[in-house]
């Protein structure tokens, strides 16, 4: 369980988190998403009490993080694969994390063999390529065996393989109660792995809420071959849009693909394309939330 | 896999603080465990052999007593070691692993216990073995015919292992202060050279309270009776002022976390601000990022 109150931060003059506000339940996983330089890790630190919130308050497991005796054993956090000593070796640094935890040296071996770093784990870190480090950040997060976990783009440089590891092995721990809060700029990871979502922007969440809802109400792609044809359409019928992909017209929340039809059909434009966004992925989501094109951030909520 | 993590629902209580003798094992071998830590021991270990070479190759130019030998065997330690415990306190900082320890302990002033108790420790180790050599090498050259006045001199025994600890104590200090390898290195060499100016006779009264050459001098003989006032007083200028600011300043800090462009990001540097500023290209928000010794390339694409 992972609360977040009125998270605010600024540096200076720029608000870097401006009044977050979510809930993770047990047995859920939820991606956050959003631009570089949103605020994400900045959220992500103040939840893990590496960065001291301007104003509100976020709780892990019912406490602030800075306030659980042994956190390591509540919840594990990935958040910088690069953030280890290049002199020490895997094992000594798992070996390390077990000792700040209490785990017996057993476990050390036991999550080496679950991200297949066994036989790496006697080099020295300095010598690991990107994805073996964070095989290794994610065996240190789970060396505890905790209920919650924290990862900050836990698959970038994961070969195939570690990818869809993590997938199921992130499943396997929601279904079994876990909370997984995770960060990722692999958008069809997160739809394929996460049913929760949050999405943040120049510091203000935009979208939070379950997957499904959110794809669903984000709108339709609309496309035909005589697009001058189907903006007057659209204007005439006061249907707001805005450019859409390769070419198309991406109609706003709330424009009825029944309608769109019957007007076609009444002037006789053929339609080419007449979807919902939701259909083609989070990709299209996350862009017509973040992008240029996007406008001022306007909280969406869906249930 | 399965077993591998059994979610049980989320009570910390449960799971009660780390005992200091847990941090106390996990920082020495953070400090000791490391490439650069090992050859610093391995240099100490020969240097403590290889400065017992002097007084037995130059018995008409060196003190043959026991306390003479003592000394020539703690000249590497007394340079290097204090690069140790340096390390242990810096490299948290430039290896960015603050953030793994400060989430496995957010209490930072225990960890900071920990790894001064823990610097105290490997200190001391480095103290007993030079003992320990000198006593090998004493004994041996004697039975060899060398005739070594072996008089035992308490307060120079002490005084030897004050002297480590106390010289560890700066390489600690500066270490919690300065945060950067680098910086803290040069700083300890290049103010050690700054004070021992102080030793010529014009600025002898002054060094007398502020040259740590001269006052840790002092210890080193056994000597300190009539200068505690001086001692101590160079102790809170180099060790104690040092690490309680170095205290506040780790306590305090934020811990970043390595930073990658995103693909219209720009980096801009704001006047007045330590930092660089990441403008998100056509946003005119933007988050304010620590500057960071090395930044790695090509993360995003999995090469390193």
């Amino acid at each position: 369980m992972i609360t977040a109150a009125s998270l605010s931060k600024r540096y200076g003059p720029v608000a870097a988190v401006d009044d977050v506000s979510f809930t993770c339940g047990p047995g859920t996983i939820t991606g956050f998403l959003g631009p570089n330089g949103a605020g994400k890790t900045t959220t992500l630190r103040m939840i893990t009490g590496l960065a001291r919130p301007d104003a509100g308050r976020a709780t892990v497991a019912g406490r602030p993080f800075t306030e659980l005796p042994n956190p390591a054993r509540v919840v594990g956090t990935l958040m910088d694969a690069s953030a280890m000593h290049a002199g020490r070796t895997g094992r000594a640094t798992l070996r390390i994390a077990a000792t700040m935890t209490g785990m017996p040296a057993a476990r050390v071996e036991e999550v080496l063999a679950a991200v297949g770093m066994t036989r790496d784990a006697r080099r020295r870190v300095g010598t690991y390529s990107l994805g073996m480090r964070q095989e290794l950040g994610l065996a240190q997060a789970l060396i505890g065996n905790p209920s919650v976990l924290i990862l900050d783009e836990p698959a970038t440089g994961l070969d195939p393989q570690g990818i869809a590891w993590i997938r199921s092995f992130l499943r396997n721990f929601a279904d079994r109660g876990g909370t997984v809060l995770l960060s990722s700029h692999l958008l069809a990871e997160v739809q394929a792995t996460a049913e929760h979502l949050i999405v943040i922007r120049a510091g203000k969440i935009v979208a939070a809420g379950a997957m499904a809802d959110l794809l669903a109400a984000s709108g339709l792609i609309v496309r035909a071959a005589d697009q001058a044809a189907l903006i007057r359409l659209l204007t005439a019928d006061s249907i707001p849009f805005t450019p859409g992909p390769a070419g198309a017209l991406r109609a706003g929340a709330g424009a009825s693909p029944d309608r769109i039809a019957e007007l076609a059909m009444a002037a006789g434009l053929p339609l080419t394309e007449l979807r919902a966004v939701g259909d083609t992925g989070l990709e299209e989501l996350f862009l017509s939330l973040t992008g240029p094109g996007a406008g001022a951030p306007n909280p969406k909520e869906a249930r | 896999m399965t077993s591998l993590v059994a979610v049980r629902p989320a009570s910390a209580a449960q799971f009660p603080a780390i005992p200091f003798g847990r941090l106390l094992r996990a920082e020495w071998r953070k400090a000791t465990g490391t490439r650069a830590a090992r050859w610093l021991l391995v240099a100490v270990a020969l240097t403590t052999i290889g400065g017992l070479e002097i007084p037995l190759l130059f018995p008409h130019d060196v003190a043959q007593t026991r306390a003479s030998y003592l000394t020539w065997a703690g000249l590497g330690l007394t340079r290097l070691l204090p690069i140790v415990l340096m390390l242990a306190m810096t490299a948290e900082w430039s290896q960015r692993t603050a953030m793994t320890t400060f989430t496995q302990e957010p209490r930072r002033g225990r960890v900071l216990a920990a790894k001064i108790a823990a610097g105290m420790g490997i200190s001391l180790a480095g103290a007993v073995y030079a003992f320990a050599v000198t006593e090998l090498v004493v004994a041996a050259a004697q039975l060899a015919g060398r005739h070594i006045a072996v008089g035992w001199n308490w307060p120079q025994l002490a005084g030897f292992a004050a002297f480590v600890l106390l010289i560890s104590g700066i390489g600690i200090a500066f270490g919690a202060l300065l945060h950067n390898t680098a910086v803290a290195i040069v700083t300890y060499f290049v103010l050690g050279g700054a004070l021992s100016l102080l030793m010529i006779p014009a600025l002898q009264s002054a060094g007398n309270w502020v040259n740590t050459g001269q006052t840790y001098g002092w210890v080193l003989d056994g000597q300190w009776a009539g200068h505690g006032a001086q001692i101590a007083t160079s102790m809170l200028l180099w060790v104690v002022l040092p690490l309680a600011t170095g205290i506040v300043r780790t306590r305090r800090r934020e811990v970043r976390l390595a930073w990658r462009a995103g693909p219209g990001a720009q980096l801009v540097q704001l006047p007045g601000r330590a930092g660089r500023v990441v403008i998100e290209h056509g946003n005119q928000q933007g988050v304010l990022v620590d500057r960071l010794g090395d930044r790695r390339r090509g993360g995003d694409d999995g090469s390193r």
